[in-house]
């Protein structure tokens, strides 16, 4: 909680004016029911008629400057939280954008979006409501009590009987249906995913006429759900029947020892009883409203943490190194008996050493899980060889700094990144570039077709992850985009896959005219890489031959095998 | 429990807003419902289900609420008899002041219980209605809308309608109950007094309403651009790896702090302006109060046209009175939000379902395999044709390949041969009846598919497997689970067979989901095959090892087969070439290489550099 409440410090002069004005609120509120049990125990009985109507012209007052110090004080308040959960918010999505790929893989990409959406929110929500309450619902207590001694001791001891037990409710049954709500919730994400399913799965489930079968399966989800929210319900529901009896009873107690006042003192004081029974609906209310601050502060607190826990991963300054690590070879690309795990499993890439010349064109191929892409990830730098080097142009990666080497790279993932934006967007990606170049990214990655000979043109609009283009047309925007701005290594991570062999090859043509670009293919599809200057044949994390196509179709038993299953 | 569910409320919107930016958007324009008869008629099918309980409640209502103001004015002759104005004793009114509150709140708390069962007993049916309607709608309604769309239905929309149900519906009686019966009590009090109520009422009601008026399009703008935002995180946290390999964060950063501050700027317009009603409502309670006692009192001075048992009386009764009145507004809006919520269920609910089966539609028996289009036409829109004319002849125990470039309509002669989608014109006929005489469920039984999008549910691995054969034996599973050469992975799993996919989704690759699924087909004993790309994710090498199993798969079998990678379809029996919607080309694969046509253009493709 300590980091996020710094948030605050920026805007402490707003958020102290917001809780005092609403300190002050307290005392006007208070006054009103005070001012009824003068008119009516003192001003009436003597009738002074003047009296009568200087408090009642008071009592108005009170009335509007109660209501004016609250807006005021809720509107600070506004302001204040905005601004905090603004500056919050920018914060971690800046700390999110910076973390390496080790920690984003430990955390995961949907939990560090929750922390940004649902966490700030729970904090926004919490904050807002500390400033609006934190000091009035504490001060109107203890200020309403302090009154009511004044008003009659014996009268206010009733009240501070009853109030541990209208706490003591309130809590308990809030906790008990926490864990109610979370497996209420569990449940009702059960369902989502049901639907999620079925809907993804409408052919299959169609084609094997599983319909009977999914409605009982989902019946039993939904009963399930149902059951949970009745017994949630049913105790929720306790708390204002309780709350009332409690409240109801302790009037009534007020009214028994009313009646034996009258009896010993001998006087009525009915305004007393009545201004009494005021402060009690107030003080109760606040004390309510106090036990769920409580509640909510539980829950903000484990917002709060998750929220911490991005904030406070330290970022890793690259320092340039004096004795900076300089390659032995002349290569252009150097692996050197690189070898990687992620986390403390077995190593995922094992001994890799390879050189590549500048221009020259790499493929990389081997079955699913062999470690391609890892290794794609240790040459961009995502993650760090756990041994070995990897050198670019003579220097080791790691002390390249960050904006240098990415400026070096133009790449193509497995299903990459595409979001909501025009296609042209989704080419530059944020970056300068002229429509000379766009066009001849789009032509080299011969996406010509869908991306300018069509009506809309290059402002067409794609979905969030592309959902409106095909496989083929997705793969050749990301294409586009790798080779836009002419990057000295373009990166090529199983991304012709969807393509058919026709475009394949053409693409293929359209990348070797590019002189001077040193070129790295993943692929499965011996036909992607057969061109390559150099093949690596990866298998179970390490090199097993390698060659040109010619070469390894002779002396590799793996690369044979791949290429007489692809009928080559 | 109207507070309770309110402050379990602002997470359930986060995430409502997180999952889909586009709802928060659609569900608040159509705040409102447009055709409230057909909503209220639909609404009452499903209420009639319990109309006893809820005539039941309704008169509990107005027991336990008429019960609680009748305490109320017993505390004022209580306090009227303490200052010895009234006759009776105190303790009489304290006693029947005890029952009257004790009988109210058991039976508020009865009444609320009894609301929660039907309230969510009715959700619970609404929501199998809508699932069981799913299922019955065509594939094109799947096809068209956004899964998020129908979840939102599902879990917000219902929801809403139950949460409203559980709380409003007796808000509403109670309100009304008290309203009239304070007011009634009061009247007997003090016509007089009444009159102060002339000036707060319609102060109070224009005001909420110029305040909820004025809010709520606020509130509205405050979630849309919390959505925008929220979406905005969502999609570009998504991206994170190609954000940084790019060098791109600046200007992410900045396209976010644009949203970011239009979020900041629109809760706290939102906020400033909403946080007034609790203000409000508690001025004009208090300006009620202060008049009711200043004309009392003057009242009581001005000759004992009022008693002071009357004025305690008045000044407690006000007070119940004017609390209900406050909320109308607030209750109006719920409600109209929650007819506009049924509104969307209901019409969901109205889809237009899959053609029913013609009637006298007949089994179908398969007793060779011949499968035969002829000129079939088909477009998924009406201007847009995807298929002119098609004709083919599968032969029993056959294998056709369909191949083309994307978008060619391979995959649209599967929609049709299962009947997902029907046929514009033309004909199919399986063993020479058409399709369209026979039953559905008994045509698609007929076909096993592989699809290239596998799908799998959360389930363990052994029931996604027996899937398709329900009661398939474990050895049978495992039979088929060697066969597709994932038997191997799946015992290395912590809990073997009965690993719940769920959780071995993170470890289990695309291709290995694949050979599921080919495992999962390879139970089923149909006459026809469909395999769709059904091994586009698997490696080579697997795929040649687990081709002994296919062949087993297809022997015997009426095959279709779409594919990419033309190694899979050199040694089908016959080679459709679709380009465009129409066959262009048909044959052995050595007769269309000899061709020298579209199909050999793009064989040849892949053994040139």
């Amino acid at each position: 909680m300590r980091t996020v409440i710094k948030y605050v410090k920026p805007y402490l002069f707003t958020a102290l004016f917001a809780l005092i004005i609403k300190a002050v609120s307290v005392f006007s509120e208070l006054a009103i029911p005070k001012m009824l049990a003068i008119i009516i125990d003192e001003n009436v009985p003597k009738g002074d008629m003047e009296a009568v109507l200087q408090n009642g012209a008071l009592m108005l007052l009170f009335a509007v400057l109660t209501f004016l110090f609250n807006v005021i004080g809720n509107r600070a308040s506004a302001h204040v939280t905005g601004w905090i959960a603004r500056d919050l918010r920018s914060d971690l999505f800046k700390k999110t954008l910076s973390l390496e790929a080790c920690d984003t893989d430990r955390i995961g990409l949907s939990s560090l979006t929750s922390r940004l959406t649902a966490d700030s929110y729970n904090i926004t929500n919490f904050f807002a409501r500390i400033i609006r309450l934190g000091m009035k619902a504490p001060l109107m207590l203890i200020g309403g009590i302090i009154i009511t001694l004044t008003i009659d001791y014996r009268l206010a001891l009733i009240l501070i009987a009853v109030l541990p037990l209208v706490a003591l409710t309130v809590y308990i049954i809030t906790r008990r249906s926490v864990p109610i709500y979370n497996s209420q919730q569990q449940r009702q994400d059960e369902i989502v995913s049901r639907i999620d399913e079925t809907a993804s799965g409408i052919r299959v489930i169609k084609a094997l006429s599983k319909e009977n079968y999914e409605k009982r399966k989902f019946s039993a989800s939904a009963k399930a759900l149902s059951d949970k929210e009745i017994e949630a319900g049913r105790l929720t529901s306790l708390t204002k029947p309780i709350n009332d009896f409690i409240f109801y009873m302790g009037l009534c107690l007020v009214i028994v020892v009313g009646a034996c006042m009258a009896k010993t003192d001998g006087e009525a004081a009915s305004g007393k009883l009545l201004a009494f029974m005021t402060y009690f609906t107030v003080i109760l209310n606040n004390m309510i409203m106090m036990t769920r601050i409580f509640v909510q502060a539980s829950r903000a607190m484990a917002s709060a943490a998750r929220i911490e826990e991005v904030l406070l991963i330290p970022t890793e300054k690259s320092e340039p190194c004096e004795l900076a690590k300089r390659s032995e070879s002349d290569s252009y690309i150097v692996f050197d008996d690189v070898t990687f795990s992620y986390g403390s499993g077995k190593p995922a890439l094992e001994n890799i050493s390879f050189t590549l010349e500048r221009g020259e064109v790499l493929g990389i191929i081997g079955a699913t899980g062999s470690g391609k892409t890892t290794l794609i990830s240790l040459l961009l730098g995502l993650y760090k060889p756990t041994s070995g080097n990897i050198y670019i142009g003579g220097r080791e990666i790691g002390e390249i700094p960050r904006e240098e080497l990415y400026s070096i790279f133009g790449v193509a993932l497995q299903n990459d990144f595409i979001f909501s934006g025009t296609l042209k967007d989704n080419i530059t990606f944020f970056r300068e570039a002229d429509l000379s170049d766009i066009e001849a990214a789009i032509n080299t990655a011969k996406a010509r077709e869908f991306v300018l000979d069509t009506d809309e043109g290059p402002l067409r609009m794609a979905t969030t992850r592309g959902t409106n283009l095909s496989g083929g047309q997705k793969q050749r925007l990301l294409i586009s985009r790798a080779l836009l701005g002419n990057p000295e290594i373009v990166i090529l991570d199983d991304s012709s896959s969807a393509l058919d062999y026709k475009t394949d090859k053409a693409l293929r043509a359209a990348l070797r005219e590019r002189v001077g670009t040193t070129t790295v293919i993943v692929s499965q599809r011996i036909a992607s890489v057969m061109g390559a200057d150099k093949i690596l044949v990866i298998d179970g994390g390490r090199i097993t031959d390698v060659g040109t196509h010619s070469e390894l179709l002779e002396k590799s038993e793996i690369y044979r095998d791949i290429a007489s299953v692809q009928q080559i | 429990m109207k507070n309770t569910a309110k402050t379990s409320h602002p997470t359930s919107t986060a995430n409502a807003s997180t999952a889909n930016t586009s709802t928060t958007n659609t569900s608040a324009a159509k705040a409102r419902p447009r055709d409230y008869k057909y909503v209220y008629l639909r609404l009452w099918k499903y209420l009639s289900y319990h109309r006893w309980t809820l005539i039941l409640a309704l008169t509990l209502t107005v027991l336990s609420g008429t019960l609680g103001i009748n305490g109320t004015a017993l505390a004022g002759e209580a306090i009227g008899a303490i200052a010895g104005e009234s006759e009776g004793s105190v303790y009489y009114y304290l006693i029947l002041m005890v029952i009257c509150y004790t009988a109210s709140t058991v039976i508020s708390y009865l009444l609320s219980v009894m609301m929660v069962s039907i309230s969510h007993k009715m959700a619970c049916k609404m929501r199998t209605d809508v699932y069981n309607k799913l299922l019955k709608l065509p594939v094109s309604f799947f096809d068209k809308k956004q899964t998020g769309e129908i979840v939102s239905t599902v879990t917000y929309d219902i929801n809403t309608v139950n949460e409203s149900l559980s709380t409003d519906f007796i808000q509403i009686v109670s309100s009304l109950v008290t309203v009239v019966y304070s007011f009634v009590l009061m009247l007997t009090v003090s016509p007089v007094l009444i009159l102060v109520f002339v000036v707060t009422i319609p102060c109070s009601l224009l005001f909420t309403r110029f305040i909820s008026r004025r809010v709520r399009p606020l509130f509205r703008k405050r979630s849309a651009a919390l959505g925008e935002m929220n979406g905005y995180v969502e999609e570009m946290i998504a991206g994170h790896k190609t954000i940084r390999i790019y060098g791109r964060e600046d200007e992410v950063l900045s396209g976010f702090e644009e949203k970011n501050e239009a979020a900041r700027a629109a809760y706290t317009v939102a906020e400033a302006n909403g946080t007034m009603t609790g203000p409000t409502v508690n001025l004009i309670n208090n300006l009620s109060l202060a008049l009711v006692n200043l004309f009392g009192a003057l009242l009581y001075m001005g000759g004992g046209i009022l008693t002071l048992t009357g004025l305690s009386k008045f000044v407690l009764l006000s007070r119940k009175f004017s609390g209900p009145i406050n909320q109308i507004a607030n209750i109006y809006a719920d409600i109209q939000s929650s007819l506009a919520a049924s509104e969307r269920v209901f019409h969901l609910l109205d889809e237009e379902e899959e053609v029913l089966d013609s009637e006298g539609a007949g089994e179908l028996t398969v007793t060779s395999g011949l499968v035969e289009l002829s000129d079939v036409s088909f477009g998924y829109g009406k201007d847009k044709p995807v298929l002119k004319g098609l004709s083919l002849r599968a032969e029993p125990g056959s294998v056709t390949a369909i191949v083309g470039p994307t978008g060619a309509g391979k995959t649209t002669v599967i929609n049709l041969l299962m009947r997902f989608y029907d046929i514009d014109s033309g004909s199919i006929t399986i063993d020479g009846v058409s399709i369209y005489s026979l039953r559905r469920d008994s045509l698609r039984r007929a076909f096993t598919m592989v699809l290239q999008d596998t799908w799998l549910f959360r389930g363990t691995i052994y029931e996604n497997v027996a899937y398709g054969s329900e009661g398939a034996s474990r050895e049978e599973v495992e039979r088929v689970c060697r066969a597709a050469k994932i038997h191997n992975f799946i015992i290395s799993l912590p809990e073997g067979y009965d690993t719940p996919l769920s959780e071995a989704a993170k470890n289990i690759s695309k291709g290995q989901k694949q050979l599921l699924t080919i495992a999962r087909a390879m139970l089923i004993d149909s006459s026809m095959l469909i395999l769709d790309e059904a091994t586009s994710n698997v490696d080579s090498k697997t795929e040649r090892d687990i081709s002994e199993a296919m062949i087993s798969l297809m022997k015997d079998k009426t095959v279709f087969v779409i594919a990419h990678r033309l190694s899979t379809v050199v040694s089908a029996d016959k080679i459709l070439v679709v380009k465009d919607g129409d066959v262009v080309e048909q044959g052995t694969h050595a007769e269309l290489l000899s061709q020298g046509g579209f199909y050999s253009e793009l064989y040849s493709a892949q053994f040139e550099i």
